[in-house]
């Protein structure tokens, strides 16, 4: 498709001939959204495999608690006898997390789909302002390189939890890794928080402004109505996290006391490193500010419990983040896979912008078990219950969506439904930890771990895998192997299940989180046999989930290059992306595409398709059931 | 094809259900078994959740492969057309929040009398504090009272400034009669660490610079449950990451039978405070 | 469900141990004890001048400065510009030796002392199977698996306490190796008439090692292990005795003290036993000590500000006891007030000012009787000094009680 066909999109006059830019501003800083999609898709994948790894290495020291590392002990851990060090497994948990969050996750599915996919799905050339788009991703590199460095820090990376709660991160002492490793992990996120703050305004801008003509708010597929209101989310909810990490970094170079109290016990560990920050301006030859520095200690007279409150206030809503732009792309993909209309489409949409508003009230329910008011507590669990509604109506509509479907089982749909088998199982578990009661129970244990991976693995990397299988054809114009993902959805589908479904039940036995061995001092011996069987059985599965995910990475990479050319529209669907081509050149659509209906117009009696593209003017208007 | 992929979604249902009961049925592999009076109520919560919430998993998952099974269109090859149904809709969500409400209120007053502390101290306006319970990296410190053998009963420790007069230390161990609510008051000395004891259904972050009252109990326990020396050892181990030593810091709430035991021990304890036995150093 | 789900995991299982190694639960049968630096203080004479500027600088340094800045701005407080005096400072310093030697001392003792896999000490019968040591190779072996698990990422593969998680930890974790252990309650005793003779240093007892494993270190990183059995327990303590006989012996040959290996470990052992490389059975120089009982016994309540001000404690700790010239009159230990206390240092060159006694935490233990024992019999590697003939038995259990008063006076 020519670069220079004539555009008429759009109300701003684009600025005609342009010469190719060259390699560098064309793939590197360029400013198509397609582009920097893409680029938000391989830095996520790449962090995917990282922390992947830290995974795998957590299952080694769970199964075999009493055991020298295989094969790198006696390199990582020389002095150890080979052993993983406790601090060393705090540091890969923190750091697994964190990793696969921030770097994978929200990335991947705001940063690489909402990308690519908004200005598609609406119909306009580009983002309303692709400067700032470029600028969005390129605030990730320094979070990367701040991410990495960090684990070459003198006691290694961040060894607080991904929660960094304080004051075990904000005392340089009390971990090793809350030295300059904690530092730089304040660092890589305030990065990814701007990075993704960027985004969202711009997503929100686009959505609302640039839409093409007919193209009502209602007329707009699932995927973007999500990609909508979490970057509404993400607006609202990043300046606080922000706040959180500066405060956060002040007090970890003992410039502040926001989180560190005053009355605690006189202990060399606060005062273990006083001349931290001193040392560093020193080195500077900047002395007169390594004078001001205290000499006996670091400032106190703050409140631990203030973080929770800044650090969750944004990390809730951070979970929506996390699932609503997966939760709309698979509502596209079981649509179009299932040839039926999205069942109860604008209940869907209400349901999106429930859980995004509930989303910034339940903040608490991390918090139960803190110290905070438990009155308060009380009124977070009401909502955080209440949460659960608009989660279970999505459901019911996703299933009522298959019922009576002519479902094409191709892997982004296999996919997508297990978007929904799998997340079922984390929105339920979620009532046990809700409850306050049973919260005193499963606070901190497995279950909350099980949960987690259920709605962030089961739930978000199944949606993203389901987006990628569906929308590879667009982005690189060629087919990916139907076989070879059916076969890594099999695997991955059963290993999963094996692997973390018996999460469940050491939490209930009472296995606590962040623990380096599980076994415990004086429980029964059938607790621990028990224990370590579920633990065997947990790390064999992940090995092997791990492991094979060669076979996705393979046929990503075979079919970049060598897979078959794919058609405009391989899954004949209705939204206005599968009327570009496929890849869509830079701006998009070759003319204005025009909007006449809904995008859920599937297996209309009146069309002799099963599908019917919404930027498709029929002679006769037909009706369209309402929604 | 279809039945190979209903199938395999069948695989979620089955296994879930599965693990459950074969967890259940293992022994050591369920709930710890509970030994305190509010965990009569938490546990009836946690099964009455879990009726509810597998009978759910079971319908959905089930319905989900239903869907599957009968994938073809009914038309020609098409799918049944329709764009939603507003009487299902409501229905759903009618039945839904009120199953969720119900368990909202229902188990407000449980977490009242676990964590209310103006409510627990309205119920046993006279308790005193067992103990001071001191989190720190990496152990475990409990300040328990000094007997008086003057009164003949355990002395009155000023849990703001215990002493040596009134209190004395122990490490990783707490001491407690069954069969009555014990009150701790828990603190730290560095970090956020969490006082869990997994049979006693009890929970509580310690918070640096506060210090916060745990109530608990141990009231469901059998003469036979005791060992030779009258008491039973129960795992307590810290529950928020405190660093490298987190899972080192096991402890053990040794119970003891009744009142007077304990109250034996405690003075046993006090006298052997400061004896020194010549090869062991007590 | 079950019976597939154990066939599974156990070729799983099979094939990664056999990947990984079988009895990898152990140390690897290759790894040896090794020589790595001693770290110790030595006492320094310095002249430091207070310049024009108004710092305080140590005169004709060679290298950096013996002390911390701050450290030579406390000790030069009282000086005007361009004034200069002589100090005593602690310093650190590092006994290192020729790579040969160091590999000739680690074969040397390899015979006497084992491998961390296999650990035995080659000594008499009579030595090995006393209570207060226990080194049978078996028991060393058990003592030595749960080192490895438990004790090896702190305090180091022998013992030296620069385990991997060691270096972040402040204090940092023990260095077994020339025998010093601060919390005992044995005292030096004159072999002739069977006195004490506190000053001089002495190893602990068994059960000293054991309370130290039961009770941890409060406010330290130790943890407490009180939850291991008893046989556990002295499985350990038995093993640490190891890694601390190994490390004497090896400090003999590594400072030139002696030359012969046999000589060092006998010597080392019968140290640790009798109180002296001359002890022996009948010549036993180490003893616990077995304080009397206090007089007017331990009841009765806390003592108020005003008692506490006419109490015999404050007399003997304003007075014979010279508590004050190092903990001051608050028992805060203040740098502000005792500028010395800014940098001094234990025996191994680490930074240990005198403890603020108003905190309430005894990391030595908080019973009466480990109060009484830290003032008796001092605090070993420490500056804690032992009360010697200075102070009887009644004034000291007076001082325990005032001292033990101080962290719940107001302030």
């Amino acid at each position: 498709m020519a670069d220079h066909a004539v555009q008429h999109n759009g109300s701003h006059g684009h600025h005609g001939d342009h010469h190719e830019p060259s390699f560098l501003f064309k793939y590197v800083f360029s400013l198509d959204h397609k582009v920097i999609g893409i680029q938000f898709l391989f830095s996520g994948l790449v962090f995917m495999i990282l922390g992947g790894l830290l995974a795998v290495m957590i299952r080694i020291q769970l199964a075999f608690p009493d055991y020298s590392f295989p094969l790198f002990g006696q390199y990582l851990f020389p002095s150890n006898a080979g052993q993983m060090t406790p601090q060393f497994y705090t540091m890969i948990v923190s750091m697994h997390a964190s990793v696969m969050i921030f770097f994978v996750i929200i990335p991947l599915l705001t940063g690489a789909f909402g990308n690519y996919l908004i200005p598609l799905q609406i119909g306009y050339k580009d983002m309303a302002f692709p400067v700032m788009n470029m600028l969005s991703y390129w605030f990730m590199p320094p979070a990367f390189v701040f991410i990495i460095l960090s684990f070459f820090m003198e006691g290694g990376a961040a060894a607080a939890g991904w929660t960094s709660y304080p004051t075990l991160s904000v005392i340089r002492s009390a971990a090793p890794g809350s030295g300059y490793g904690q530092t730089f992990w304040y660092l890589a996120l305030l990065c990814i928080g701007v990075s993704s703050l960027l985004g969202s305004i711009n997503y929100m801008t686009t959505i609302i402004n640039c839409r093409a003509p007919g193209m009502t708010m209602f007329r707009m597929p699932m995927t973007t109505w999500a990609m909508f209101i979490t970057a509404t989310l993400q607006a609202f909810a990043l300046p606080v996290l922000t706040v959180a990490l500066l405060f956060g970094l002040l007090d970890n170079l003992e410039i502040t006391a926001f989180f560190v109290p005053s009355n605690l016990e006189a202990n060399e560990i606060i005062q273990s490193y006083p001349r931290t920050i001193a040392n560093f301006f020193q080195a500077l030859g900047m002395e007169r500010f390594a004078e001001r520095v205290s000499s006996t200690g670091r400032p106190t007279g703050g409140q631990p419990l203030m973080w929770q409150h800044l650090f969750w206030f944004y990390s809730h809503p951070a979970v929506y983040i996390m699932i609503l732009p997966a939760m709309g792309m698979v509502s596209d993909i079981i649509a179009t896979n299932a040839r039926k209309p999205l069942f109860g489409y604008v209940p869907m949409v209400l349901s999106v912008a429930g859980i995004a508003l509930l989303g910034f009230i339940v903040w608490g329910h991390h918090m139960f078990m803190s110290g905070m008011s438990p009155v308060l507590g009380s009124v977070f669990m009401v909502s955080t219950i209440m949460i659960a509604l608009p989660s279970a109506i999505k459901v019911f509509n996703w299933i009522f969506t298959m019922l009576g479907g002519n479902i094409r089982f191709t892997t982004a749909m296999l996919n997508a439904m297990a978007f929904v088998s799998l997340f079922i199982i984390g929105g339920l578990s979620g009532i046990y930890m809700a409850s306050t009661p049973t919260d005193i129970h499963f606070h901190d244990t497995y279950f909350i771990v099980a949960h987690i991976h259920y709605v962030l693995f089961g739930g978000s990397l199944f949606g993203i895998f389901a987006g990628i299988y569906h929308w590879f054809p667009k982005m690189f114009g060629r087919m990916m192997n139907e076989f070879w993902g059916k076969v890594h959805f099999v695997l991955t589908f059963l290993l999963f299940n094996l692997g973390f479904y018996a999460m469940h039940n050491i939490g209930i036995m009472g296995a606590p989180r962040r623990y380096a061995d599980l076994r415990a001092w004086i429980e029964t011996q059938d607790y621990n046999q028990t224990m370590m069987l579920f633990n065997h059985l947990i790390s064999f599965s992940v090995f092997l989930l791990v492991g094979l995910q060669i076979i996705f990475v393979i046929n990503f990479f075979y079919s970049l290059f060598f897979g078959p050319k794919a058609p405009r529209n391989p899954w004949e669907a209705n939204t206005l992306e599968w009327v570009a081509p496929s890849p869509p050149p830079h701006g998009n659509f070759e003319e204005l595409p025009i909007v006449y209906r809904g995008p859920y117009e599937y297996s209309h009696p009146q069309v002799a398709e099963d599908y019917l593209p919404q930027t498709r003017k029929l002679d006769q208007p037909i009706a369209e059931g309402h929604h | 094809m279809r039945y190979f992929w209903a199938l395999l979604f069948l695989t979620v249902p089955v296994l879930g259900v599965g693990l459950f009961v074969f967890s259940y049925l293992r022994p050591g592999g369920w709930l710890p078994s509970n030994v305190s009076t509010i965990g009569d109520e938490i546990d009836f919560l946690f099964y009455a959740i879990l009726a509810i919430t597998g009978v759910v998993f079971v319908l959905t998952q089930l319905l989900l492969v239903y869907a599957m099974v009968t994938a073809t269109g009914r038309t020609a090859g098409k799918s049944t057309y329709t764009h939603g149904s507003k009487q299902l809709e409501i229905a759903w969500t009618l039945l839904t929040a009120a199953i969720l409400l119900f368990i909202a209120f229902y188990q407000v007053p449980t977490w009242a009398k676990a964590k209310f502390f103006g409510q627990f101290k309205e119920a046993h306006p006279d308790i005193k504090p067992t103990a001071l319970v001191v989190a720190s990296q990496f152990q475990w410190q409990t300040r328990q009272a000094l007997w008086d053998d003057a009164a003949n009963k355990p002395r009155e420790f000023n849990w703001k400034s215990p002493n040596f007069r009134d209190s004395f230390e122990m490490y990783n161990e707490l001491h407690m009669p069954a069969g009555e609510p014990v009150l701790i008051y828990l603190t730290t000395r560095d970090v956020i660490h969490s006082f869990w004891i997994p049979a006693m259904r009890v929970k509580q972050d310690a918070l640096p610079g506060t210090v916060i009252p745990v109530w608990f109990d141990a009231s469901k326990l059998k003469p036979t449950d005791f060992g030779p020396e009258k008491t039973k050892e129960f795992e307590w181990v810290c529950a928020e990451l405190c660093g490298w030593g987190h899972y080192r810091m096991r402890a053990k709430v040794v119970v003891h039978a009744t009142r007077e035991d304990y109250n034996a021990w405690l003075k046993q304890k006090t006298a052997e405070l400061n004896t020194v036995k010549k090869k062991e150093g007590a | 469900m079950n019976a597939r789900c154990t066939c599974m995991l156990l070729t799983l299982g099979l094939s990664f141990v056999l990947l990984a190694g079988c009895d990898r639960d152990q140390y690897p049968a290759s790894l040896e004890y090794t020589f790595t630096p001693y770290p110790r203080k030595v006492a320094k004479t310095i002249t430091i001048k207070r310049e024009a500027d108004g710092k305080v600088v140590q005169v004709g340094a060679e290298g950096p400065p013996a002390a911390a800045p701050d450290v030579l701005a406390a000790l030069g407080a009282d000086l005007q510009p361009g004034q200069e005096k002589g100090v005593g400072v602690d310093a650190q310093e590092i006994l290192d030796i020729p790579y040969e030697r160091q590999a000739a001392i680690n074969s040397e003792l390899k015979q006497f002392f084992g491998t961390p896999r296999d650990p035995r000490v080659e000594v008499s019968e009579e030595i090995i199977n006393d209570p207060e040591m226990r080194l049978q190779p078996e028991h060393l072996q058990e003592g030595s698996k749960l080192y490895r698990k438990l004790c090896l990422y702190c305090h180091g593969i022998n013992g030296d306490g620069a385990g991997p998680t060691g270096a972040f930890l402040n204090p940092r974790p023990r260095d077994f190796r020339r025998g010093i252990f601060k919390f005992r309650s044995t005292v030096k005793i004159n072999p002739d008439n069977k006195k004490p003779d506190p000053p001089a240093q002495v190893t602990p007892s068994f059960d000293d090692i054991k309370r130290t494993l039961q009770r941890g270190v409060p406010t330290a990183s130790m943890p407490s292990f009180n939850l291991l059995s008893d046989r556990d327990l002295d499985a350990l303590v038995s093993y640490v005795i190891h890694l601390s006989l190994r490390g004497m012996a090896e400090y003999q040959l590594a400072t030139g003290e002696t030359d012969d290996p046999e000589q060092a470990t006998i010597s080392a052992a019968k140290r640790w036993l009798y109180g002296s490389a001359r002890g022996g059975p009948n010549r036993m120089e180490k003893a616990v000590y077995v304080p009397p009982a206090m007089p007017g016994g331990w009841g009765g309540t806390l003592p108020t500000s005003a008692e506490l001000k006419e109490s015999p404690g404050l007399k003997v700790y304003r007075g014979d006891g010279k508590c004050v010239e190092c903990h001051w009159t608050d028992g805060r230990s203040n740098p502000l007030d005792v500028p010395t206390n800014l940098g001094r240092m234990n025996d191994w060159g680490q930074l240990n000012p005198p403890r603020n006694l108003t905190t309430g935490v005894y990391r030595g233990g908080a019973r009466p009787v480990d109060v009484f024992w830290r003032i008796k019999l001092g605090i070993a590697g420490s500056g804690m000094p032992a009360a010697a003939d200075t102070l009887s038995d009644e004034d000291i259990w007076h001082l325990v009680d005032y001292v033990m008063a101080l962290p719940t006076q107001q302030r």
